[in-house]
């Protein structure tokens, strides 16, 4: 194989794959991506496919010219950093047998890599899916909006997937970690035909934010242990994460006592205060709700204290104490782009919600901090 | 003599043939037959139960020995960890009584009741709800000494073993005291008896008489010691314990192992322990660390600080599991597991929408019975294989199964 390849384009991929890549690989295949040649179009293309076992990405990437066809398998780790350090854009790799040769002007470098009888090869699973085509717009905002709440603890493994459920007209992404949920509903262009759930891994969604923004659509294909994410350009395959994912939309409440509306960057600039003065350890913000006014404190004992106050429109009930990890907050502020948010509240020790007017499709849910003796 | 030095009422609490009857607790099916609880090594007896003793066998005895005495003897492994864990819960139930009492061994306890009994009536009535407790919760008898004195308390829980009850109360304290050879007194050894016998002491009261000087010319400094045995009625508050910062829970394994599976359900085991202690003390895990020793005695941690306080079972299980992954694959044969969290008592409380902190109704049963039976009567069916037969030794890499199906196994 021999090629010449635009760098600065093929670093972007391969800075991309390099997610799937462990720092230090248990077996040379993890960490390793497979460049093919492909020039049965009018552009000649690299296609590039990576695997940790649990997700594999292929991904097109335009090449310069193709001198001759072939196949190379390099670490990730060994490859990128030397063709990000180049100065040149037009760079040569040619393959010798298993070895890799980045060549530019007056530098040449190889790299040792893998057979291809070592590497796993591409074919996917044949399992009844379903489908759905999903636009890039919506498909980028509820994997930007529901990342935030996926959990990163080993508790339940489960929670630290993405839930895509598909029902007749909708597709809904679900995350939590048991003390916040992200849910957001969305459209599909082309309806599926059968509901069917799955819990994919945050990693494949977080790649198929990245490779998306080439594409206009996305097609969705999920089966019971696999998902699949298309485009013209990649393919996304995970495999579903087991276990049985808690039914969220049972923690929803149907009816709110108290009821407010608040501007997002007023919130968002007074909580980033209070941030700087709360308890490193408990993270803790109090919101005092009464007619018309919010009222923010944190403190750490000793140490600092803060208080802030800040307008807000009441539009049910009012008079509520009730405190927040402040970090779950900031992530919906940080993440939203409404102008306005809805926060919805029943008690200090029930589940509140915040909406954004503009879009009806998301509820952030999110669960209380008690004091000691107010659990008891 | 006289009786205003003996203003305080003492209890020995002894539990009687302590291994024997946690064993005995926790298999019921060993009730009434001769038993002796051994060594791993299978050397000596360490404990054997009345019925066993009624043979000739004594603690101490080698195995053999015993086995000749008496054909149809059952035979058990000690398991420390079940004695040490019936002890903190023999301790749990003093605590409801008073916190005046000093442990001074696995199984026996000095106790000052003074404050909770106006007489020795009062006492034995006492020592007899202590025992009816003990019986009715832990499973296990013991036996009491009430006077006014240590010494004289360890003696007397003697004289009626086992499930006895002996009291010497002030009144007759002195008289007792006649009748008690000095050599019965815990600290008076053969060699120390024999000297005593030179002086003319022979009995408690003798030794209460005798003069300072004459002890000293046999025994040094050591005789304030002495003399001071027969009176001493100082006990110390069982803990003045401060909040744990940490709780750990170790365990040597009887043969090193690289096995995954045993080292994963030994892991299970020792977060059993840890989260049970968490949950007496009321505490949360803010930071989870195991650590390994190998067979070449070297060591290795690793640790992981937790977003939230934990303290269920499971949590503290699945993430044991994560930080042992770390030490994958084994280069060694692991000699020592040490499961340990640092602990917090936490003023605020994240709520969550899931029950992720309430305990299955396993844990909450096997809780119940390791409390009352010992920890651990119920253990994981891995641990007990090992400790049995000491295999499987299989090593077992780590295997990774692609996304297709194919498996791959680490080289490193």
């Amino acid at each position: 194989m021999k090629v010449v390849l635009d760098r600065q384009p093929f670093v972007e991929v391969l800075s991309n794959l390099s997610l799937l890549a462990p720092s230090r690989p248990t077996t040379p295949i993890l960490g390793a991506v497979k460049l093919s040649t492909d020039s049965k179009g009018k552009t000649p293309y690299f296609n590039l496919y990576t695997t940790d076992f649990e997700i594999s990405v292929s991904v097109k990437c335009q090449i310069k010219k193709i001198m001759d066809e072939g196949t190379l398998i390099l670490p990730i780790g060994k490859l990128l950093p030397i063709l990000r350090e180049l100065q040149s854009d037009d760079v040569t790799l040619e393959s010798d047998l298993a070895v890799g040769l980045i060549s530019v002007e007056q530098e040449s470098y190889k790299i040792v890599g893998l057979s291809e009888a070592e590497y796993p090869d591409q074919s996917a699973p044949s399992e009844q899916t379903t489908n759905v085509v999903l636009p890039k717009e919506q498909l980028t905002e509820a994997i930007k909006k529901v990342l935030i709440s996926v959990s990163n603890e080993p508790i339940r493994y489960c929670l630290s997937g993405i839930r895509i459920n598909i029902t007749d007209d909708k597709v809904n992404f679900i995350s939590t970690d048991g003390r916040r949920i992200s849910l957001l509903e969305t459209n599909p262009e082309k309806k599926s035909q059968t509901n069917l759930g799955t819990t994919v891994p945050p990693k494949a969604l977080q790649l198929l934010r990245k490779f998306i923004q080439e594409s206009e659509v996305a097609n969705i294909a999920i089966s019971e242990n696999y998902s699949k994410f298309t485009s013209k350009t990649f393919e996304i395959f995970a495999r579903s994460i087991e276990g049985s994912y808690p039914d969220v939309k049972a923690a929803i409440p149907e009816l709110h006592k108290i009821k407010a509306e608040l501007n997002r960057s007023d919130f968002l600039s007074c909580l980033n205060r209070i941030s700087l003065v709360t308890n490193r350890e408990t993270r803790a913000v109090t919101l005092t709700l009464e007619n018309n006014k919010l009222t923010l404190e944190g403190q750490e004992a000793g140490a600092s204290e803060g208080k802030a106050v800040m307008k807000c429109n009441t539009l049910n009930g009012s008079g509520l104490k009730i405190r927040f990890k402040i970090d779950y907050l900031l992530d919906f502020l940080n993440n939203s782009d409404s102008e306005k948010i809805i926060v919805q509240f029943n008690s200090n020790t029930e589940i509140a919600t915040f909406n954004e007017p503009d879009n009806k499709n998301y509820t952030y849910l999110l669960m209380p901090i008690v004091l000691r003796d107010e659990a008891e | 003599m006289n009786n205003n030095s003996l203003s305080k009422i003492l209890f020995h609490i002894d539990m009687d043939a302590y291994f024997a009857a946690c064993e005995i607790a926790s298999r019921p099916y060993l009730k009434g037959k001769p038993l002796v609880v051994t060594n791993h090594y299978r050397h000596i007896v360490l404990t054997a139960s009345y019925e066993a003793r009624a043979f000739g066998i004594k603690t101490g005895m080698p195995l053999y020995r015993a086995q000749q005495l008496c054909k149809t003897l059952k035979i058990v492994f000690a398991d420390p960890d079940k004695y040490i864990s019936t002890t903190g819960s023999i301790h749990e139930l003093l605590l409801t009584i008073t916190d005046r009492f000093e442990p001074l061994s696995i199984d026996e306890v000095i106790m000052d009741v003074t404050q909770v009994s106006s007489n020795y009536c009062d006492a034995a009535k006492l020592a007899y709800k202590i025992k009816f407790e003990v019986k009715k919760q832990i499973g296990v008898t013991c036996s009491i000494g009430i006077s006014p004195s240590r010494s004289i308390s360890k003696y007397a829980s003697g004289v009626n073993k086992p499930d006895g009850l002996h009291v010497i109360s002030k009144n007759n304290f002195w008289n007792e005291l006649k009748n008690i050879p000095a050599s019965e007194i815990a600290g008076i050894g053969s060699s120390t008896k024999l000297l005593l016998k030179s002086v003319g002491v022979y009995t408690c009261i003798d030794l209460h008489k005798c003069r300072i000087e004459i002890l000293l010319k046999l025994f040094g400094q050591n005789a304030f010691h002495l003399k001071s045995l027969i009176l001493n009625d100082a006990v110390k508050t069982f803990y003045d314990r401060e909040a744990a910062k940490s709780i750990s829970s170790s365990h040597t394994l009887i043969k090193d192992t690289d096995n995954i599976e045993i080292l994963t359900s030994f892991l299970e085991f020792l977060v059993w322990k840890v989260s049970d202690k968490l949950k007496m003390e009321g505490l949360t895990a803010t930071e989870v660390s195991l650590s390994i020793r190998y067979e070449d005695f070297t060591h290795s941690n690793h640790s992981t600080t937790l977003k939230e306080p934990v303290n269920s079972t499971s949590m503290l299980y699945n993430i044991g599991k994560a930080i042992l992954s770390f030490y994958l694959p084994l280069k060694k044969k692991v000699r020592l597991l040490c499961f340990r969290v640092k602990c917090i008592e936490p003023r605020y409380k994240q709520l969550t929408f899931l029950n992720m902190q309430k305990s299955s109704r396993f844990e909450v049963a096997c809780q119940k019975i390791n409390r009352k039976y010992g920890n651990f009567t119920v253990k994981p069916a891995m641990v007990m294989l090992f400790e049995a037969f000491g295999k499987p030794e299989k090593v077992i890499p780590p295997v990774f199964t692609d996304i297709y199906g194919k498996t791959y196994r680490a080289t490193r």
